[in-house]
């Protein structure tokens, strides 16, 4: 064997040494590209998968938004007409609000007027009420007088009938006088007078005396007769009499014709209103 | 001279085999490996597009 075949066995033996080892460290660090190629694709679809989930979702959140905008939008139509009326109505209150005010000042105006009829109205109520006053105590004293009046007239009248009496009684004594003349003259014997005597007939009204004050209640009330809560025992007396008052308004008077030791009675005299139980009697007004 | 010859030869012809078997190593290990990444069919593809 040459020596040149020896070299080229021996290079060639090298070579092949180091090529096969560089193929080996070469194909030993080479990628799996297969494997890598399938992760890829299997990404690849997770992600297509993805993609095209992610798809629906956007179109379903795309429809939503659409709606939704929908019914903003009709939302946003209805705030607007909303606004529009609330700005409508706003105006109508503020015109209203003038109207109100114009309408308060004028009745200001009115209520002032008011307020000044009202104080004349008092005013003149206050002069009223004093003549009024004054008619009352008038009123009072007239009835006074009246009463006074009319025991004056109780008066006269008894003495009417008392004299009317003795007229009678003057009468029979004539008659009897005539008829012993017409019999032939009898001595005059005392004659007897066939009428009651003058104080029998009837008497005067007892007008209380001055300063005894007698005063009670209406109890019993029968048509003309009365009866009174007062009695002997408050001094009152036969003949006297009652004023009978309601308030301030006089009712009746009343002249004693029964006395007991705590009730009395008697008729209606003088009657301008029907007394009722209850009512005041007093002797003096 | 004939015996140092001889052995000369040998060892020459033992440093060539050393290089087949590497290279037939390597070619092994790469077979191995391509089918294992890529596959038989693959390989046999490859092989049949190389003729």
């Amino acid at each position: 064997m040459s020596i040149l075949t020896k070299t080229l066995a021996v290079l060639l033996s090298v070579f092949s040494l180091l090529l096969a080892g560089m193929f080996v460290v070469f194909v030993g660090n080479a990628n799996n590209y297969k494997q890598m190629y399938e992760d890829q694709k299997l990404l690849s679809t997770t992600l297509q998968a993805d993609l095209t989930t992610k798809d629906e979702q956007y179109n379903v959140q795309v429809k939503k938004c659409a709606e939704l905008e929908q019914q903003l939008q009709r939302e946003l139509q209805t705030l607007e007409a909303d606004k529009n009326q609330l700005a409508t109505d706003l105006r109508s209150a503020e015109r209203l609000a003038q109207k109100a005010q114009a309408d308060a000042d004028s009745w200001k105006g009115v209520m002032t007027g008011f307020e000044q009829s009202v104080r004349n109205l008092q005013a003149s109520l206050d002069q009223t009420q004093g003549q009024l006053d004054q008619a009352r105590s008038q009123g009072v004293k007239d009835q006074k007088e009246l009463n006074q009046i009319t025991a004056d007239l109780y008066e006269k009248v008894v003495q009417l009938q008392s004299l009317e009496a003795e007229r009678r009684r003057l009468l029979e004594q004539k008659k009897e006088l005539e008829k012993q003349v017409a019999t032939g003259g009898f001595a005059a014997k005392e004659v007897t007078p066939v009428t009651l005597q003058q104080n029998r007939m009837a008497s005067p009204a007892t007008i209380a005396p001055a300063g005894t004050d007698i005063k009670g209640l209406v109890v019993e009330v029968q048509q003309n007769l009365i009866t009174l809560s007062v009695g002997s025992a408050d001094g009152v007396k036969e003949n006297m009499v009652f004023h009978i008052t309601r308030g301030d308004s006089f009712l009746c008077d009343v002249v004693i014709t029964n006395v007991d030791i705590n009730r009395c009675a008697g008729v209606l005299d003088l009657v301008q209103q029907a007394p009722q139980v209850g009512d005041t009697a007093s002797t003096q007004l | 001279m004939a015996k140092k010859s001889t052995s000369s030869s040998d060892i020459y012809t033992a440093i060539l085999a050393l290089a087949f078997l590497a290279v037939l190593a390597a070619t092994v290990f790469i077979t191995l490996t391509s089918i294992n990444y890529y596959g038989s069919d693959a390989v046999l593809k490859i092989a049949q597009a190389s003729k």
